[in-house]
């Protein structure tokens, strides 16, 4: 049974799910920014976000960014929303082959404005992580989608990401927030 | 005919983005109930209860529907008999007197099976995206118990109990945008009626008003075969009363495109009065009369807290002080309302120059109430702009946070709070760093001690920002704001959000003086009580009532 959520209610469990993969605040919103841009046209970003996290937990985040200026790994492989944060911050495509990077998909949001009808992978990653090229598409990508369907492991999977960022309930914690126990009044 | 408003300059907003000031907010023409009432009024919206299903222990549900000219919005309400010892405000309760939505359209039989099997459990159901406002709220006990036993007699409820507390239920949760499965904003954005901020979750307030009205005197009907119908005039008193806690605090720092959007909608229109060259008889009127009702106004808000009872001392001086120099004012005088606002700059507190603030605007509704609809906010993150230079970056933080970059963070004060985010309900909760281990689960929300921490990471680096954020992320978040504030000044509270001493009401009481609410009333210094929609009319007296002239107690009110 997939999950039907509002497009807010997935963009924001992404962002914490980012986070408590240990992405930076910053990272981790661009992480719910790009899996909803995905999501309305059709991909399964939350689903490519779900490979990342999970391939990269407990990785330190200057293993993941690309050594520049050949956008090859410093390790394994390149974390696309590290890359991709790049590539938007610079303006710039790069011409040649990169990485090896981790489900790629996650790069085209990222690159959406490089282009004037955006970016495609070549080739179509099948394998992850996989080495590419960016080009320019040839006409833009359609939004389909008002809601968002994910995967139940998908879904489970965030929402475990995303429990990391909740402190654990304590009466210390509880207290002091409302009026407490009666609202009789 | 006025000429147009002179150049005034919008206030700095160093001074306008401070905790104090932003405590010390009050609501205005610009708010969002009185932007709702307006164009309700205006358009000629019509107002039905197409269902009332309702038994003798006060269980059951209605639809309340609001037909504008093209669409239909409903309140669909379930009310509930819930004992005593379950009522109670917090974001971890299970169970409430009535629960809500605001439903988009008219919804059948098989939609209210639906929403009956969830609404009422609130987080922890799932709501569709015709959803537009999940809610839920709480009678004032003594209160709701006072009339409906005075109702059943076939009395009125004294007028004076009604006043003490002001509102026969309180929300304590007003869910919007997406929120457990209900429609994203963007959804309906482009709806003009709903493009103003937080629309919905108005109108979803003021249906539940009137359903709170009609459930008082349901019960009261229940009791005994005399019983009354509330006098209109009564009635009109009662508001919808909210508890609202540490949850709405983050949202100001969350929404800083937003929030720059209303304050600087606000600053914008102080200044276009400030500017013009004069005042008429009939403005200087108007403005008298809301400056009398802001008056009384001060004197009936009442709270039992000390640092809100300090401001209401300052407030009630403030008003005196201005009731005062109203009397002598030269309104004759070239541009009277930038006098009048320069003599309250050195001779009101804070509480009295906000009020002023949103009086000045009271007499000119065609100047300025259009600013309402430059409050709404794309919130889509704009890229950053790496090519930007770090020692542009430098100076942009030095502009924007001085206060931040003059502060020692390695003080214990400065420091001494933990926003995060509770396992328990996802509630937002504020903890002490001495006293618990909360650091690894800390929200960022103190964007001037990010801004320090940026500042003091740039030390000797150079070239575009793009690199140095490639190898230090953590300042990603921060350099993505500081770009936004460059152009969107209000963006951002300029004081320390993590200090001993800061008090997270302010930050609710700016949040909520947007959406018109009256009667601050901190429970603590971290969260309040208020009254949404006293006074207003009711939907059948909209159409021959003043969608602003609700907004202060009538002078009538004024004790003899």
């Amino acid at each position: 049974m997939t999950q039907d959520l509002s497009l807010g209610e997935l963009q924001s469990l992404c962002t914490r799910a980012a986070r408590g993969a240990g992405r930076a605040v910053g990272v981790a919103e661009d992480a719910g920014h790009v899996v909803r841009w995905l999501t309305v046209r059709g991909e399964d970003g939350a689903g490519a976000l779900v490979r990342l996290l999970t391939a990269t937990d407990g990785f330190c985040a200057g293993d993941m960014i690309p050594d520049l200026p050949a956008f090859a790994p410093k390790r394994q492989a390149i974390c696309p929303l590290a890359l991709g944060g790049y590539l938007s911050d610079v303006g710039d495509l790069p011409e040649g082959p990169i990485g090896p990077v981790w489900a790629p998909i996650l790069l085209l949001p990222f690159l959406a404005e490089l282009a004037p009808n955006g970016v495609e992978i070549a080739p179509e990653a099948v394998n992850d992580p996989t080495p590419l090229r960016l080009i320019r598409r040839e006409a833009p990508r359609v939004i389909s989608q008002a809601r968002a369907c994910v995967a139940p492991e998908t879904f489970e999977t965030l929402l475990a990401f995303a429990a990391r960022t909740y402190a654990p309930a304590t009466a210390q914690s509880r207290a002091g927030a409302g009026a407490g126990v009666s609202d009789n009044d | 005919m006025q000429p147009a408003p002179q150049d005034i300059a919008m206030r700095d907003p160093q001074e306008v983005m401070t905790l104090a000031r932003m405590g010390s907010m009050h609501q205005s023409r610009l708010s969002f109930m009185r932007v709702l009432l307006r164009r309700m009024k205006g358009e000629g919206w019509q107002f039905f209860r197409p269902e009332w299903s309702v038994n003798a222990n006060g269980e059951g549900h209605a639809v309340y529907t609001a037909r504008a000219s093209n669409r239909a919005y409903s309140l669909v309400a379930f009310a509930h008999d819930l004992p005593a010892d379950q009522r109670s405000d917090r974001v971890i309760a299970t169970a409430w007197d009535a629960t809500f939505v605001l439903f988009d359209g008219v919804p059948t039989e098989s939609d209210i099976k639906d929403l009956r099997a969830n609404v009422p459990k609130q987080e922890a159901g799932r709501v569709c995206d015709r959803v537009l406002t999940l809610s839920r709220a709480n009678r004032s006990v003594r209160l709701w118990d006072h009339v409906v036993g005075a109702l059943a007699k076939g009395q009125q409820p004294d007028a004076a109990q009604i006043d003490a507390v002001g509102y026969l239920m309180r929300t304590t949760a007003v869910y919007g945008s997406a929120k457990f499965g209900a429609a994203d904003r963007a959804a309906i954005e482009n709806r003009p009626e709903l493009n103003a901020p937080f629309q919905a979750e108005m109108l979803t307030v003021y249906l539940i008003r009137t359903f709170v009205a009609d459930l008082v005197e349901h019960m009261a009907r229940t009791q005994g075969t005399a019983a009354a119908r509330l006098d209109p005039a009564l009635k009109r008193r009662f508001g919808i009363g909210n508890s609202t806690g540490l949850g709405m605090a983050p949202f100001l720092v969350n929404h800083p495109r937003l929030i720059h959007n209303w304050i600087a909608a606000r600053e914008w229109a102080l200044a276009e009065v400030r500017g013009l060259a004069r005042a008429s008889a009939a403005e200087v009127a108007i403005f008298r009369s809301f400056t009398d009702r802001a008056a009384l106004n001060a004197q009936k808000w009442h709270s039992a807290h000390p640092i809100q009872q300090v401001k209401l001392t300052q407030l009630r001086a403030d008003m005196a002080a201005l009731q005062t120099h109203l009397t002598t004012f030269d309104f004759s005088a070239d541009r009277p309302w930038n006098a009048l606002w320069r003599w309250a700059e050195t001779h009101l507190g804070l509480e009295g120059q906000e009020q002023l603030a949103a009086l000045l605007l009271e007499p000119y509704g065609p100047l300025i109430d259009d600013a309402a609809g430059c409050m709404a906010a794309d919130e889509t993150p704009a890229r950053i702009d790496g090519r930007m230079d770090i020692d542009t970056l430098r100076t942009l933080i030095e502009r924007i946070h001085p206060r931040a970059l003059g502060t020692d963070w390695t003080a214990p004060e400065a420091c001494a709070r933990v926003w995060y985010t509770s396992a328990e309900k996802l509630e937002p909760r504020l903890g002490e760093r001495a006293e618990e281990n909360l650091d690894a689960y800390a929200n960022a929300l103190c964007p001037a001690h990010d801004a320090a921490k940026l500042y003091a990471a740039l030390e000797g680096a150079q070239g575009p920002v793009a690199a140095f954020l490639l190898h230090a992320p953590e300042h990603r978040h921060t350099v993505r704001r500081l770009q936004l504030a460059a152009t969107h000044p209000y963006a951002e509270i300029r004081d320390n959000t993590t200090h001993a001493d800061m008090a997270p009401i302010d930050l609710l009481r700016a949040k909520l003086s947007f959406f018109g609410a009256t009667r601050f009333d901190p429970r603590s210094d971290r969260w309040l009580r208020i009254t949404m929609f006293q006074n207003a009319p009711y939907p059948d007296e909209l159409a021959h009532a003043d969608p602003d002239g609700w907004s202060y107690p009538p002078l009538a009110d004024a004790a003899p």
